[in-house]
């Protein structure tokens, strides 16, 4: 018997959220304990999955489990993994060990339910990238917003109650899109199952519904990922959200939203997809918008929280970019090689850029939480001249600002590098403007987050005593310098593991 | 001689057999209402309650047992599954009401034997309605059952609200059942028969005379008839009793207003559409499309969207309670297989999570003696699991995964769009996007808000309470989670209608 290790990478913390229910909440260190436990264990099993991936994996889903589970609507509780999913399995893994780790010296006030929350918010967001049946898929997609939504409500700032209704509302009425797109495509294929119906290419021969559903699947996850226009429940979210919320909802949750465009909206619609990339260029516009325009947004922020939070806005928006393009060499896709190599280039670079963003802007939420806790106040204005005053703090913040920008030897180098060898050669215009971005970004980068908060003179009546990070908040950064460090020099495991999934997925799209 | 003397004699025992439910509930009603006059005045009727639930125990194991059989009883009911699995939500519902009542009865009311018998007799009527096939037997038992909900509407008769509450209802039942039965002769003096089936095939005899003077001209009879089942139901634009009647009301008579009429009268409106009008019939698509479809669009919408501007809970559920209604009678207005199963499972998953989260408003209005959402302030710190269990109903009433509600909705909204309503799906979707817009007040002031007077009045021990509230969470997470446990039998309760 093969062991069901999906199932226990689910069960892992679903089971551990209910049982930590039960503790006692003065216990507060055994709820630490077991809760920490519990998400690195979850790590550990999801890099065994990746490793098992990136070893014995020819490009298909591995450790599937099926069995029926609602028989008479046909819904059945089908997982397995590829090299899509698997190291979005092991980024949930690590970001919730980090964040948790963090909230056991950070949050005071309901430890308990903090941890039970996180790690309900864990089982969904394992559970969509391991969803291999549409009602499943979104069944998990909705488990993590309730939990999502009250860690805001409860553990957010000031604006806490507007961000967390505004984003519930915002994604349930994506999600609401999605179902129904959902279920239009069951029944024209008769089937939940996503590679199934990917197969079957839903409404190929009905063009009006074919535009009508992709629409549909397409805003759902465009709100999550968020592509501009759908973005406006970011900032808030984002900003109001407690520090380990942050780390989470930009590191995962919007990947949620990235990984169903992978997995289900070009899949499913490539030739919709590519219609509205490249003759109707709407997708592609709104990325290059989101790129510019999110760059922009950020150069003019003076709030530290809201900058990092606009940065998504843009660095989603390289992701979206690397999905047109891809989308954009559908009709050439079977025949042109060097149009199939650019395809596999910008949709690896998205798959990368899902990965990076997420090490990166968890990294950079972190520091954001850290200076916030020691100064109260977020203001770019208030600070100047802290690199010596934190020296420690200024090295990591440096490291991770860098990637941001996609410096060369750090990780965020060579997603943008990907999408762009793409999108140069199938969007060329799109990828011309949108090389604009790369250079704002750099400039709010360097101009506000560095020089802002760490060069100039330092106030020293107010900043004196600005301590510098403490163990427990190294021990949360280091993996993730070390991530951005060590893929960004050597970053065959990770491209390798998604080049193999990308490849069968655009050998399914060619026809090949 | 002999021998026909025991045949009869065997008919009649077959018949009260097979009416053997109603009996039981009938005989309790009695004997509380015997007991109670002549018993002193003064007693805790701790055994009021007790026999009230005995009664409710009995007639569900009568249920039981005469379950899976079909046929005509006494010419104007109807026994088979579909009636069987409208009298099991029925009695659990009493049930849950009976164990509901004790503490709030004894800190507001003297009269409480009376509302036991009342109880039983309000179950006796939604039986009825239930089971009815014939014209007159279901005006009479939907008559009966408004009076009964009139009297508990105003059972608080020194409060003045309770009282304005059960007159209003009282006087706009009394037109829309005017209206109704106005419909219903029109319908006798077309066809000459009271009985659902004989008019069917009435209707399809002048259908097949002359389709198109028949649709224009009974069109109007189609509305009439809507608007008797709508009041019961609290389809808008036959709504406007709902909100004062829930908030003027005792508590647990509002927990009663949300479940029993929406379940006797969703079976009964469900039996009508199939039997008298079924799909075949032109008068039966015009009821379907565009007058049900459209009242349910317009219902779910208005519900929720006047919804958001509440901020008294009583009312707030009775708006919901509108919207749900909607959801429901999307189904019925498919009237597809998969649409009418969708729409039980609906009834059946709103029922669960009504009686559940009455039972935490019943706790509240036992602490605070308030409806206001600002009193349920801070309820998470003060009693969590109270506060959880009421969470997972609203939750379920919006339709997140992994509550009964969210299979319900997913089914509707299935069925639609398998009908091919893709609009009537869209905006059903829609809708729970705006319920969440005001169940948000309630999760808020739950889970967010510092609490305000919980924790400095003493926590009624209502442990009771506390397990219908357990209770109700764990049945709609595991009929979210597992609803295979009721499709099945859902399918052939349904099967009723679609003889093979």
């Amino acid at each position: 018997m093969t062991i069901p290790f999906l199932s226990i990478l689910l069960l892992l913390p679903f089971a551990g959220a209910l049982i930590i229910l039960l503790i006692p909440k003065q216990r507060k260190g055994l709820i630490c304990t077991l809760g920490c436990l519990l998400t690195l264990s979850t790590l550990i099993l999801s890099s065994y999955l990746w490793w098992s991936v990136g070893v014995i994996g020819d490009g298909g889903m591995l450790f599937v489990e099926e069995y029926a589970w609602i028989p008479e609507l046909d819904i059945s509780y089908s997982v397995g993994v590829d090299g899509l999913s698997a190291p979005m399995l092991f980024l949930t893994g690590l970001l919730t060990t980090l964040a948790l780790f963090y909230s056991a010296f950070e949050v005071q006030d309901r430890l308990r339910e903090f941890f039970v929350l996180f790690l309900l918010l864990e089982t969904g967001m394992l559970g969509v990238f391991v969803s291999l049946d549409l009602v499943l898929f979104y069944a998990f997609w909705e488990l993590g917003l309730v939990p999502m939504f009250l860690i805001i409500g409860i553990w957010g700032g000031e604006r806490r109650e507007y961000a967390a209704i505004k984003f519930f509302l915002y994604t349930l009425a994506g999600s609401v899109f999605g179902l129904l797109g959902i279920l239009a495509v069951y029944y024209d294929t008769g089937t939940f199952n996503i590679l199934e119906a990917a197969a079957l290419r839903p409404f190929a021969d009905n063009l009006t519904w074919a535009t009508l559903v992709f629409w549909a699947l397409f805003v759902a996850f465009a709100i999550k990922v968020p592509v501009f226009p759908f973005h406006t429940w970011l900032p808030d979210a984002h900003t109001e959200a407690p520090t380990a919320g942050s780390v989470i909802l930009a590191g995962i949750l919007l990947k949620l939203g990235a990984y169903g465009m992978m997995r289900i909206a070009l899949p499913f619609f490539p030739e919709r997809f590519a219609y509205f990339s490249t003759d109707v260029p709407i997708i592609t516009v709104m990325a290059v918008i989101s790129i510019v325009y999110g760059a922009l947004v950020c150069m003019a922020q003076w709030d530290l929280k809201l900058l990092v939070a606009y940065s998504s806005v843009a660095h989603m928006g390289y992701f979206t970019l690397g999905m047109a393009s891809t989308a954009a060499s559908w009709p050439r896709l079977a025949e042109d090689l060097l149009v199939f190599d650019a395809a596999a280039s910008g949709l690896n670079g998205a798959a990368m850029q899902e990965f990076s963003h997420g090490v990166i802007t968890g990294a950079m939420f972190f520091l954001v939480g850290i200076i916030y806790r020691r100064a109260h106040t977020r203001n770019l204005k208030a600070f100047g001249g802290l690199a010596t005053q934190v020296p420690y703090y200024y090295g990591i913040t440096l490291v991770t600002a860098f990637a941001s920008l996609g410096l060369p030897g750090l990780i965020g180098f060579w997603s943008e590098l990907l999408v762009f060898r793409g999108a140069v050669k199938l969007v060329p215009v799109a990828a011309f403007i949108g090389v604009l971005g790369m250079i704002f970004t750099a400039g709010y980068v360097l101009w506000k987050l560095i020089e802002y908060l760490f060069l100039g003179s330092l106030d020293r009546d107010r900043w004196e005593n600005l301590p510098d990070m403490v163990w427990w908040e190294k021990l949360t950064l280091w993996p993730l310098i070390f991530l951005m460090v060590g893929l960004g020099f050597y970053p065959a495991p990770i491209i390798n593991t998604f080049n193999g999934a990308v490849i069968t997925l655009l050998e399914m799209l060619g026809g090949r | 001689m002999g021998a026909d003397l025991d045949y009869s004699k065997r008919v009649l025992v077959m018949i009260l057999w097979r009416i053997s439910p109603q009996l039981i509930l009938l005989a309790t009603g009695v004997a509380i209402l015997i007991a109670d006059i002549s018993l002193s005045r003064r007693g805790r009727y701790a055994w009021a309650q007790i026999v009230a639930l005995a009664g409710v125990v009995g007639a569900t194991v009568a249920t039981v047992l005469i379950w899976g059989t079909e046929q005509r009883v006494m010419y104007v009911l109807q026994l088979d599954g579909f009636t069987c699995y409208g009298w099991m939500l029925v009695l659990g519902a009493l049930a849950v009401l009976i164990v509901l009542s004790g503490r709030y009865l004894s800190a507001h009311v003297q009269e409480r034997g009376l509302f036991y018998t009342l109880l039983m007799f309000c179950g006796l009527a939604a039986f009825f309605v239930v089971a009815s096939v014939n014209l007159i037997m279901v005006v009479l038992a939907l008559d009966f059952l408004s009076i009964i909900s009139y009297i508990l509407t105003g059972f608080l008769h020194e409060d003045q609200r309770s009282t304005e509450a059960a007159i209003k209802y009282l006087i706009y039942g009394a037109v829309v059942s005017g209206l109704m039965m106005y419909g219903f002769s029109w319908l006798y003096g077309i066809s000459g028969t009271t009985d659902y089936l004989e008019l069917s095939s009435a209707l399809q005899s002048f259908q097949t005379a002359d389709a198109s003077v028949l649709g224009t001209a009974l069109f109007p009879l189609l509305i009439l008839i809507i608007a008797g089942f709508g009041f019961k139901l609290a389809l808008v634009p036959f709504h406007q009793w709902a909100p004062d009647a829930y908030e003027g009301a005792p508590t647990v008579v509002t927990a009663l207003l949300a479940v029993i009429p929406k379940v006797a009268g969703f079976t009964a409106l469900i039996r009508v559409i199939m039997t008298i009008f079924p799909p075949r019939l032109t008068l039966g698509q015009m009821l379907r499309s565009p007058t049900l479809i459209v009242l349910a669009a317009v219902t779910m919408t208005f519900g929720n969207l006047t919804g958001l501007w509440q901020n008294r809970l009583k009312r707030l559920m009775a708006y919901s309670g509108i919207a749900q209604s909607g959801y429901v009678l999307m189904g019925l207005a498919l009237a597809t297989r998969s649409g009418l199963q969708a729409s039980v499972f609906q009834l059946s998953a709103y029922t669960i999570s009504e009686l559940g989260a009455f039972a935490v408003i019943v706790f509240i209005s036992l602490w605070m003696n308030s409806d206001k959402i600002s009193d349920f302030n801070g309820l998470y710190t003060q009693a969590p699991l109270l506060a959880v269990a009421l969470l997972v109903s609203l939750l379920s009433l919006v339709g997140i995964p992994g509550t009964a509600g969210f299979i319900g909705k997913f089914m509707l909204i299935s069925a639609a769009i398998k009908s091919g309503a893709f609009w009537l799906a869209l905006i059903a979707g829609i809708n729970a996007v705006i319920a969440f817009g005001y169940y948000w007040k309630i999760i808020r002031a739950l889970f967010i808000q510092e609490s305000r007077g919980l924790d400095v009045k003493p926590k009624p021990s209502a442990v009771e309470l506390q397990v219908l509230a357990a209770l109700s969470t764990l049945g709609l997470v595991l009929l979210g989670l597992f609803p295979s446990l009721l499709l099945p039998r859902l399918n052939s309760v349904i099967g009723v209608f679609f003889p093979l």
